[in-house]
């Protein structure tokens, strides 16, 4: 397959200014990730050591292959939410390998007043679980959690994809026949006790580890019964009267090693033959990706100079280059794996959105999983591209991409705004995995647009009622809309609300979808098929 | 199909003539050679370079992609044209300049998103069609390059 020739200069001073700016992005990014992986209250690290508890992420590295690689999912969930008090939605999610077998972990931290529960906590432990049905990955869950936060319980609690799906995800995998193990650390209480329970496997530490419907106090207040921890739901109670566990543990360290005996027991899930060639490093060289990003939302960028840097040996075969060349579309391999490409090189015209649509149903009838690369304004607007139909073929696009059987992986480059973000795989359209950039922004609309959409509707409000157009009452609207507006398009608001799978340096973009794809061919594909399309 | 090799610094075209029984080649369209292979062959590659273990000695071969050579030897047009209908930002070359492929010509916004134009060959730009502010349909040609002259 042929190299793609770079026409980038690294001498440039466009190409200078783009790599300080987003080197700059990306050092902010390594910093909050490190803030929200480890920086915790000195009270909260006592509280652990007393118990004689590791830190959650201790466990982590403990369970893991070691020098095994760790995909780490939304490590800055919920880092716009609760005053920045559930860094990282008070949960630690990744991919990674135990006892040489491929799993993602829910761990719940316990660094965090206690590992209690917010909303984005469940929104992610529920994400972590859909992401093991979509790609029947076993799950080990690393339980020590307090419980549902009592003063936001509304918003854990009742509704459909809140904590109930924890344990409706949980029986479904079993259904799947995916495996799930479950090491209990502290006390699983009320909901938290469905965790071991519907695990396959479950191991619990002596003295720490409790798992109950009701604790101590509660069962005092409802029934006068004085009963201890120990007696109610302790390890030894529970692996040699009840039932519920199957391994006592006398130490989290001993919890762990049999953690890893038991995964080692797990046969090994067949992948579907997904074509794959030697692996090859880029040719081009990813850290000049911080030169070819802009450091504007408004300034377009050529893709075919990310797909270098991303793909092996910066090889890609692009599929009609002289068509609907807005939307770039191709093969390459990633980490040796055939992916077929679909990325944005400006607006989306009739001709591309047939294009693209025309080549998701040439990967799909080839096996081949689809990786979108995001920077979208949206679909073409005015009179000429509606009378030609572009709605019906922006429909298109979306169906061919929605019905999609092959695997999908999105990464938002830049900008997503608009119904570009759902032809491109945008969050509802199930990509195994979606990430982002620190640079992106995403939006029904670009900030700049959205303020003067705002300003014209004010405008026109006052003058229905008779007034005058108050500049003054004007701008003041735009300024305070503007800022609000604005933040919530950056990538760290989405990534905030799990609108992503978290923000990515862009030079690690090759080795995340590498190990996304990976994981992905654990499940088998399904049969192929499409709605009706509009022609 | 014409395969070029760079064998130790020198290159070669190599056309595959046959396969069957027996693989023949022609080697710089003067050689027909009957390819076997006697004894151990053991191959390394990394990329496009490939080392080649045959009989004692090394060869270092250089592979050619035959449909990037093709297209190397084919000029660019020589036209700029809009990929999007929208307005020019700014123009960063004039009338009489040399450029080279993937020298900045013009940056136009369209859709809230700006877009740098290329030149698609080295040359010389004839004119610049449109100036800052005006606006254009999608493929206008906004800029052209003086045709090259025809060679021989």
């Amino acid at each position: 397959m042929r190299r793609i020739s770079s026409a980038l200069s690294t001498s440039d001073a466009t190409f200078r200014a783009n790599s300080a700016h987003n080197r700059r992005l990306a050092d902010e990014l390594h910093a909050m990730q490190e803030k929200a992986r480890h920086v915790r209250p000195e009270r909260d690290v006592q509280r652990l050591a007393k118990q004689g508890k590791m830190m959650p992420r201790e466990r982590v590295e403990k369970l893991l292959d070691p020098g095994s690689p760790f995909l780490e999912l939304s490590t800055l969930a919920a880092n716009r939410a609760y005053d920045g008090e559930s860094p990282g939605a008070s949960i630690i999610t990744g991919i990674g390998m135990v006892s040489g077998r491929e799993v993602i972990i829910h761990a719940d931290d316990s660094s965090i007043k206690g590992g209690a529960w917010y909303p984005h906590s469940v929104k992610k432990i529920v994400r972590c679980l859909d992401i093991a049905i979509e790609n029947r990955l076993p799950v080990v869950h690393l339980c020590d959690s307090a419980g549902g936060f009592l003063p936001l319980q509304s918003e854990v609690f009742p509704d459909k994809h809140m904590a109930g799906r924890i344990f409706r995800n949980q029986a479904r995998l079993s259904k799947m026949g995916v495996k799930q193990l479950s090491l209990v650390f502290g006390q699983c209480t009320a909901g938290g006790a469905y965790i071991p329970a519907l695990s396959d496997y479950n191991v619990i530490v002596r003295g720490t580890g409790a798992v109950f419907l009701g604790g101590p106090p509660l069962v005092r207040a409802a029934t006068g019964e004085e009963v201890g921890v120990e007696e109610l739901g302790g390890a030894d109670m529970h692996t040699s009267v009840s039932g519920v566990c199957d391994y006592a543990a006398s130490s989290e360290d001993e919890a762990i090693a049999i953690g890893r005996e038991i995964v080692d027991q797990w046969d090994r899930p067949k992948k579907w033959d997904c074509q794959r060639d030697a692996v090859e490093a880029p040719y081009y060289d990813p850290a000049e990706l911080y030169g070819i990003l802009p450091d504007d939302i408004k300034k377009g960028f050529d893709m075919r100079e990310v797909i270098a840097r991303i793909v092996d040996g910066s090889r890609f075969h692009e599929y009609q280059p002289n068509y609907g060349q807005t939307l770039i579309c191709g093969y390459a391999n990633i980490w040796g794996w055939k992916v077929g490409i679909l990325a944005n090189n400006g607006v989306l015209f009739n001709d591309s959105s047939l294009k693209g649509a025309h080549f998701i149903e040439l990967c799909n009838q080839n096996n081949t999983p689809i990786v979108f690369l995001q920077n979208i304004t949206g679909y073409m607007i005015g009179k000429e591209y509606e009378q030609k139909g572009i709605t019906k073929d922006g429909a298109k696009m979306i169906m061919a991409q929605a019905c999609s059987r092959v695997p999908k992986f999105t990464v938002m480059c830049h900008g997503s705004f608009g119904a570009g973000n759902y032809g491109m795989c945008g969050r509802a359209f199930d990509a195994r995995l979606l990430f982002s950039w620190p640079n992106h922004q995403i939006g029904v609309m670009g900030g700049e647009q959205a303020v003067n959409t705002l300003a014209d509707v004010k405008a026109a409000q006052m003058r229905r009622g008779g007034q005058e157009v108050d500049a003054g009452v004007i701008e003041a609207l735009r300024a305070e809309t503007g800022s609000a507006y604005l933040d919530q398009l950056s990538a760290y608001y989405a990534t905030s609300e799990l609108w992503d799978d978290g923000i990515l340096d862009p030079v690690d973009t090759r080795n995340a979808l590498g190990m996304a794809i990976t994981a992905s061919l654990n499940a088998p594909l399904e049969d192929p098929g499409y709605g009706v399309f509009r022609f | 199909m014409t395969f070029r090799l760079d064998l130790d610094g020198t290159t070669h075209s190599i056309d595959i003539v046959a396969r069957k029984p027996e693989t023949i080649l022609r080697v710089d369209d003067t050689r027909t050679v009957t390819a076997g292979v006697a004894g151990n062959v053991q191959v390394a590659r990394d990329g496009d370079l490939a080392w080649v273990r045959h009989n004692g000695r090394t060869y270092r071969v250089q592979v050619e992609d035959p449909v990037a050579a093709a297209q190397d030897q084919a000029g660019g047009s020589d036209e700029l044209r809009a990929p999007m209908p929208g307005s020019v930002i700014e123009v960063l070359k004039t009338a009489g300049d040399h450029v080279s492929r993937g020298d900045k010509i013009m940056v136009i916004e369209s859709m809230k998103l700006q877009t740098t134009l290329a030149a698609p060959r080295d040359g010389v730009l004839a004119e610049v069609l449109f100036a800052v502010g005006e606006t254009f349909n999608k493929d206008a040609a906004v800029a052209r390059l003086e045709p090259l002259a025809e060679e021989g």
